[in-house]
């Protein structure tokens, strides 16, 4: 691979970014070898118990009269136990192939406090508590493995998120983020002027005149489009020289009406895996690795407005020709009153780090040592469970 | 007050809180900083005052150049368009200068004096629409005419600003002349109204306070000879061009067989010495600066001031901080474009090298004119643009948010309303705005310290609940940004 095919590569990408908003910017990492590994940060805390079901457990309907499906509401059964929301359907080949796989009842260490700005630190940074990396551990993970020389910032007016951010450079791109507003966002505004009369009024007039929402709207429509054009991007460079790309797909903090609100950023996260699978050839697909990842769960019990609150395990996805799919890897812990986490949330059962950890292992070969030591201080890495088809 | 004094002082009577700078702690303080405000030097214009004067006579000669290549139909023609070469350096030079402006309000540590020149320069508004000659010299008018004068006299600040030559080319006052003048009757021109009806209803007096149109009309010719020569814009009196004579304004008497520029200063000084011109210009300071619908208290504490002190506008400032009214009733006001981007960019701590104006890289760039003194404004695209363009983080988005700088709409200035400034449309571009600064500058900062960093104690409580549990840091530090305390002030 030339540098001339990975600049065409970039450029044919990022015109097509250029033109469609994005939500943020993606990060790339030049490295040798040919294991590739993307990661993807789903931002707002996506509700693990609504994507991946365990419609087999019987406390799941009543913790959520409402929300939880059943088969016949549609609900893909995986495992007789676990059903897939009907929204990712798309993905079912990928299931069916192998190449999709799930970790349930996961989570970072971080526990108790919810915030979404310490959750995403904790899981960008790879840290046992908040704040104790100020580092990405993707960032980390690369430091020690030897890659060209000539690193050219494509954009450098952006930072990279912080999962790959730290002293080994990394290649970004972002476009002007204009008023990409998901829909979680912008009930956020309106919650934000909800106690002065004036900037409610104006915000509502806004909406009601169209102003705000045919711009929300076409924002929207572009939205799918949008997160294509991410993937295509990320496509084409894992195809030439870069190794790591990470991007972020947001939306999916369903505090109300989640039934409505959830199924959109789904939807971007079937399209951000298929484009992935549609525009890599088949044998760099087998090489490489997707990993979505979020901050932390929802409340196992759905909330006074239909939709569910900040909790504490979920879901982490896999997928890609290299990992070991088609099963959902889990230590079960029900969702029984006595089982929740404070009466609340699923019980993680899993350390998110143990399964970033093991894929950086299998991909690129870190040692156990450099993963307890920089990328994951702190952790006892388990070197026996495996993600990835060996 | 409920929110300390520090706090209520950057945000009321500053442009915000900027990491780094401490706010003022007290009124001394707070009139401590204008006065050194006035003696320090200012970003605008460009060149600086004397380098751009020094640098007028090579404008003009880019205006001859055209002049004569126009006329001669030797124009450069890029595409479709002839090329102006003088308007091409004018509009690099424009843009050169706002975004200094920018830079001088974030930078500056003298918020309140600051905020004193954007409120003088608009109280002495001109527009950089109405000609060349304002184009180039709007920037002036505010580091020569006001800057210096905005601590001392009132008198002294309307003649430095109302006689300035961009007061003279926006008021017209360069077309009126003495009707029997020896130029007056020449030129067959006679009086214009325009600066004279400005100065009595606007400058000083306020509309509908007891002067009449005969009073407009008298001081219209006591104003004739006002007039500037290009390119050395300096307000001169040309008693050729004035109208002989005697002329009643308000009751006194102004003028005589000979005339000369003493008997418009007369003019002036009687006209800011008058009771209604105190009340008028007391009660906008404070509309602008506390609330739209001013406490009376205030507005006479002023007055009373004004008139023991004889029009010293420091006393006049410091009544209005010392009156507890001054410190009620927070948020009543709306931060208008070119303040609520200026408190984001402090905010967020935005480095200078980021607020420079944007060049169209790209579309590549040339020197439309030979001479090298002007190099750094007569750059062109291949398109045949002026190349200096507005930065979308500083001069575009204050130009986008309806406020663009050194160009309000009327002689009367921008509107000061909540209602004008917090509407759908400003509330939508503010957000749009909010998210791109954030997008680039936010960098790791945690949005809820990022709460503390922008507002200290005027943070809200429920502003506080929405950004800590934003979704996610983006939306949360574009929040901060967008919330209501953060624009109102």
């Amino acid at each position: 691979m030339t540098s001339e095919i990975n600049r065409r590569a970039f450029l044919a990408g990022a015109c097509c970014l250029a033109a469609s908003p994005l939500v943020t910017p993606v990060s790339f990492a030049a490295m040798p070898g040919e294991n590739r590994l993307v990661t993807i940060v789903l931002r707002g805390a996506m509700d693990g118990l609504a994507l991946v079901q365990p419609y087999g457990d019987p406390a799941l309907r009543l913790l959520r009269p409402i929300l939880a499906l059943g088969v016949d509401d549609g609900l893909i059964d995986l495992d007789g136990f676990f059903g897939l929301h009907p929204m990712a359907k798309d993905l079912l080949p990928l299931w069916k192939a192998g190449e999709l796989g799930f970790v349930h009842a996961i989570s970072t260490p971080y526990r108790d406090a919810r915030s979404h700005f310490d959750g995403q630190d904790m899981l960008e940074s790879g840290g046992a508590g908040v704040k104790a990396e100020r580092t990405g551990w993707l960032n980390r993970a690369i430091a020690g493995i030897p890659r060209p020389a000539d690193r050219r910032a494509i954009d450098v007016t952006t930072t990279a998120e912080l999962i790959l951010s730290g002293k080994s450079q990394v290649d970004v791109w972002s476009t002007r983020a204009d008023l990409a507003f998901t829909e979680d966002e912008q009930a956020f505004f309106v919650r934000l002027y909800r106690n002065d009369p004036d900037f409610a009024m104006a915000l509502r007039e806004a909406t009601e005149t169209d102003m705000f929402s045919d711009r929300i709207r076409a924002e929207e429509e572009k939205r799918s489009a949008g997160v294509r054009a991410v993937a295509e991007l990320a496509a084409g460079m894992l195809s030439a020289d870069h190794r790591i790309a990470n991007f972020s797909i947001n939306g999916w903090d369903t505090h109300v009406n989640q039934a409505k609100l959830f199924s959109k950023p789904v939807k971007d996260l079937v399209t951000a895996i298929s484009t992935l699978k549609e525009k890599l050839s088949p044998a760099v697909w087998r090489k490489t690795a997707i990993l979505a990842v979020t901050e932390f769960g929802r409340t196992a019990r759905e909330n006074g407005s239909e939709g569910t609150d900040h909790g504490t395990g979920g879901v982490a996805i896999l997928a890609g020709g290299a990992v070991a799919g088609g099963k959902i890897y889990r230590d079960w812990p029900s969702l029984a009153e006595n089982d929740l986490l404070e009466g609340r949330d699923l019980r993680p059962t899993t350390d998110l780090r143990q399964l970033a950890a093991s894929m950086l292992h299998q991909q690129f070969g870190l040692s156990a040592h450099d993963l307890e030591t920089s990328v994951f201080p702190g952790l006892g890495f388990d070197k026996r469970v495996a993600y990835l088809r060996g | 007050m409920t929110t300390t004094f520090a706090t209520m002082a950057s945000i009321r009577f500053g442009y915000g809180r900027r990491p780094g700078e401490t706010p003022p702690e007290n009124v001394d303080a707070l009139i401590a900083g204008v006065e050194r405000g006035s003696r320090a030097p200012c970003l605008f214009p460009h060149e600086g005052i004397e380098g751009r004067r020094a640098r007028f006579p090579a404008y003009r000669d880019v205006q001859r150049a055209y002049t004569k290549a126009r006329d001669s139909n030797m124009l450069e023609v890029v595409g479709e368009r002839r090329i102006n070469p003088y308007a091409i350096t004018l509009s690099n030079a424009l843009q050169r200068d706002r975004h200094l402006k920018v830079q001088q309000a974030v930078f500056s540590p003298y918020g309140f004096f600051e905020r004193l020149s954007c409120f003088w320069s608009d109280h002495f508004s001109v527009n950089v629409l109405k000609s060349s000659a304002v184009r180039i010299l709007a920037a002036m008018h505010e580091a020569e005419a006001i800057r210096p004068n905005l601590a001392g006299r009132f008198a002294d600040l309307v003649k430095a600003s109302a006689l300035h030559p961009a007061m003279l080319d926006y008021l017209d006052q360069t077309r009126s002349v003495g009707p029997t003048s020896p130029v007056g009757l020449k030129a067959g021109r006679g009086v214009n109204e325009n600066l004279a009806r400005e100065l009595i209803e606007l400058h000083t007096m306020g509309a509908g306070s007891g002067y009449s149109q005969q009073d407009v009309r008298e001081a219209a010719f006591v104003l004739t000879g006002l007039w500037f020569r290009s390119p050395a814009f300096k307000t001169e009196f040309r008693p050729k061009a004035s109208e002989t004579g005697v002329y009643r304004v308000l009751g006194r008497t102004y003028g005589g067989r000979s005339r000369n520029i003493r008997q418009v200063h007369a003019l002036i000084d009687d006209l800011a010495a008058r009771e209604e011109t105190r009340r008028h210009i007391c009660r906008k300071l404070v509309v602008h600066f506390i609330s739209d619908d001013p406490p009376q208290p205030v507005v006479d504490a002023m007055v009373e001031a004004w008139q023991r002190h004889d029009g010293e506008l420091l006393a006049v400032y410091r009544a209005m901080l010392e009156h507890p009214r001054s410190w009620e009733e927070e948020g009543r006001k709306a931060r208008q474009p070119f303040d609520f981007v200026v408190a984001g960019l402090r905010a967020l701590n935005v480095p200078a090298d980021a607020l420079e104006p944007g060049i169209n890289k790209k579309a590549g760039w040339r020197s439309v004119w030979d001479a090298a003194e002007l190099a750094d404004v007569s750059m062109i695209t291949s398109k045949g643009n002026a190349a200096l363009g507005a930065n979308p983080l500083s001069v575009g988005a204050i130009t986008q948010l309806g406020q663009p700088i050194w160009q309000a709409p009327s002689p009367a200035g921008w509107e000061e309303g909540l209602s004008t400034w917090i509407t759908a449309s400003q509330l939508t571009e503010r957000i749009a705005w909010a998210r791109r600064l954030v997008a680039r500058f936010g960098g790791d900062a945690d949005p809820r310290a990022f709460l503390q960093t922008a507002m200290a104690d005027a943070a809200r409580a429920d502003t506080i609940e929405t950004v800590a549990r934003a979704p996610n840091r983006a939306v949360a530090m574009a929040m901060v940004l967008a919330s209501p305390e953060f624009n109102r002030r």
